[in-house]
């Protein structure tokens, strides 16, 4: 019996180090190993601008030789494989308050090759180009004249590839990051700005800084006191002590012109809010804009920057049909107030069919109106009734699937 | 085998035998129940967008401000309707609504939805109220949600200025509180027994609650999409038992908290249905969850627990 124990003990001991031998050499001779099969890789090894772990031949920090559960024989996913090595930048620079959205899911791979590039910092292709793949040049080239940075691709002399802490993912302030290019001292930017001391301020909030149709790169819409150069209509004299400060307080100041707007935010549903500022500014911008209704962005994007729990929704993968020019807010939703539900533009049953949208719908389809009342309720059924026109899982935006439980809602078998 | 059989039979026994304490609060919507759903019947005609309630401890009496009928309702403590009152059609969407130790009421309404009125039935007066004195900001003050503490001191949220401001009855500003440096839109205010002020901003999703001098003792919350989250919080309650109610309109629900900011359950769905676009939230001195289902025409009532 003690010998049977003793050989067992040895059996193990010998078999540790047959396993450790063989681990410590594998490690070694993967590179090698690898190479045999995927000599192409042998090119890139030798390159200058590799990897250090492909430069090491260790190819198993990042695969696993045998099997794997993701693509390429990964060790694991993208994002845990490179943070695990990059994970001073992650924690560092690359978690300020804005983050560009790969950086954000981990998908390093869209920008940077694992292996080897003939690029700086193994972009996939030239830094510009990189950019390009997602947010296309004629995206960005939209007017006549264009910034020549962005003509050349430099998009990282103004904009910082992972986070930033500025809007925009932009390198510093708008003011000083222009300004170390463009001279604000100089007597022609003076003049351009109409004797007004701009170095400090927000050049975006007038200038567009990839392209526009207008000379000096300004929004396709102004402001109408700023095209006619009539800053006084909103700030003091320039040769006073203090040129830019307004010459009224919040919102009376847009509504010393606008003043039939007003009656816009007289409503149950206000979106007169905050504690900052003037609150038109929430949503539009006083100089000039690229959108209607000098909204400071896009109107989705202006809607979004609060609501962003209704984007999380529409834009939910389980939302697979959805209402079209679902982008379009302000289709259905008054912008500045409303008495109806959801700051809609009509009351609920008659929301659909403002513009004549779905006037077939009104006359043929289940009955709807204030005699035809929901027994859940006990409201006047409306086309909302059955339909989500933000979105839903179900076919023509149904709330619950038709085939077996919308009906039964009311019409119990 | 025989521990995970012990196991299994004690999460049963905790179950069913509700013995809470050795459970996670969170497995539990606690007893809430509905005990009542107010739309309206053929003697008043039905709600239309009720926006806001008011239970008086001192009479018994539930107030409702029926925003598109332009009337007050009054139900007794069995919600049995008992009278309405329209200013004699003077009133005019009345938004918010609240009722000092002296049986008057302040009303926040008018066409312009921007007015505070001040109503003394018995006096038969019926006018608006100026908030005298009141700092001046970047807006005009545009008053929004009331409450009301003790000793009939007035809390209005003012949404124009992201504030609240605290007025006594006859309209004498008394102080302002606010919070700095931040975009923060306060949407409702609530004031419990020792005078401190709760608060919510929607937009950061996040409770705010004050001394009885205004300053932050304490705030938590965050807006996102987990369970314990705000999507859209729009109102706010303080419950006897020391609860925070707050409503939030997108997820359609009550969500419940510790004044340490401890998630304790959510409610909402019931055998009536879903709330729909809802309002605000309310809760009495005998723990009754007050909602305005506005989006559905009708008030909901629960019953919280101790």
């Amino acid at each position: 019996m003690k010998y049977i124990r003793y050989s067992f003990f040895l059996f193990i001991v010998v078999l540790l180090s047959i396993i450790f031998v063989e681990v410590t050499e594998s490690a070694q001779i993967y590179g090698k190993g690898c190479l045999d099969c995927h000599p192409a890789l042998q090119e890139k090894i030798s390159e200058e601008k590799a990897h250090s772990p492909v430069k090491e031949g260790n190819c198993i920090s990042c695969h696993n030789p045998h099997t794997s559960n993701h693509k390429g024989l990964l060790k694991n996913t993208e994002e845990t494989l490179c943070y695990s090595c990059h994970k001073n930048d992650r924690s560092g620079g690359f978690s300020q308050a804005v983050i560009h959205a790969p950086v954000k899911d981990g998908k390093c791979l869209n920008c940077h090759n694992p292996h080897s590039s003939t690029n700086d910092m193994l972009l996939t292709q030239k830094s510009g180009e990189v950019c390009f793949s997602c947010h296309p040049k004629d995206t960005l080239i939209t007017g006549k004249e264009s910034h020549p940075l962005v003509k050349k691709g430099e998009c990282v002399t103004c904009h910082a590839p992972h986070s930033s802490s500025n809007e925009g993912l932009m390198k510093k302030r708008s003011a000083d990051l222009c300004s170390s290019c463009h001279k604000a001292r100089e007597k022609q930017f003076i003049n351009a700005h109409s004797g007004y001391p701009v170095e400090e301020s927000n050049c975006s909030s007038c200038h567009n800084p990839h392209s526009s149709d207008n000379k000096s790169l300004l929004k396709a819409s102004m402001h109408q006191p700023m095209a006619k150069r009539d800053c006084t209509a909103c700030h003091n004299n320039n040769d006073s002590k203090s040129p830019l400060m307004l010459k009224n307080k919040g919102v009376n100041l847009c509504y010393n012109c606008h003043e039939n707007i007003k009656k816009d935010f007289e409503k149950i549903n206000s979106h007169l809010i905050g504690n900052k500022n003037n609150s038109c500014l929430n949503c539009h911008n006083p100089h000039a804009s690229d959108t209607k209704f000098l909204l400071d962005k896009r109107e989705e994007k202006v809607c979004f920057k609060c609501h962003w729990d209704t984007e999380r929704r529409v834009t939910a993968k389980t939302s697979l049909f959805k209402h079209p020019k679902l982008e379009d807010c302000s289709s259905c939703h008054m912008a500045h107030g409303s008495d109806n539900i959801t700051f809609l533009k009509a009351k609920e049953g008659e929301s659909c069919n403002i513009g004549k949208c779905h006037e077939q719908q009104q006359i043929f389809s289940h009955p709807v109106g204030s005699d035809i009342i929901d027994p859940r309720n006990k409201k006047a059924m409306s086309c909302i009734t059955c339909h989500n026109p933000m979105g839903s899982g179900f076919k023509y935006n149904l709330r619950l699937n038709p085939d077996s439980e919308l009906c039964e809602q009311c019409h119990r078998f | 085998m025989k521990n995970i059989l012990k196991i299994i039979i004690f999460i049963f026994i905790c179950f069913f035998v509700n013995l809470d304490c050795f459970i996670p609060p969170y497995l539990f919507s606690a007893d809430i129940n509905l005990i009542a759903s107010l739309g309206g019947d053929k003697q008043m005609g039905r709600l239309n967008q009720p926006s806001s309630i008011f239970f008086d401890e001192s009479k018994k009496r539930l107030y409702i401000a029926d925003t598109f009928n332009h009337r007050l309702v009054s139900y007794d403590s069995d919600f049995n309707y008992i009278s309405e009152f329209n200013a004699g059609g003077e009133l005019s969407y009345p938004m918010s609504i609240v009722r000092n130790s002296r049986e008057q009421f302040f009303v926040v309404g008018g066409t312009g939805k921007n007015e505070l009125f001040f109503i003394d039935i018995p006096q038969k007066i019926f006018s608006r109220l100026e908030i005298k004195n009141a700092p001046a900001k970047e807006n005009p003050i545009l008053p929004g949600k009331l409450a009301i503490d003790k000793n009939d001191t007035l809390y209005i949220i003012d949404k124009g200025n992201g504030r609240i401001l605290v007025v006594d009855s006859s309209g004498k500003y008394l102080r302002e509180i606010k919070v700095e440096d931040k975009l923060v839109d306060f949407s409702d205010v609530s004031v419990d027994a020792d005078g401190n002020i709760y608060s919510l901003s929607t937009l950061e999703g996040k409770v705010y609650i004050f001394n009885n001098k205004g300053e932050v003792s304490s705030s938590f919350g965050k807006r996102g999409n987990g369970g314990q989250e705000f999507e859209f919080p729009v109102s706010i309650a303080v419950g006897k038992n020391g609860f925070i109610y707050v409503l939030d309109q997108h997820k359609r629900s009550v969500l419940t908290f510790k004044k340490d900011g401890a998630f304790q359950f959510s409610f909402s769905k019931n055998e009536l249905g879903e709330l729909y676009e809802p309002y605000h939230v309310f809760t009495d001195m005998g723990n009754k969850i007050y909602i305005t289902d506005r989006g559905n025409n009708r008030i909901q009532i629960f019953q919280g627990g101790k």
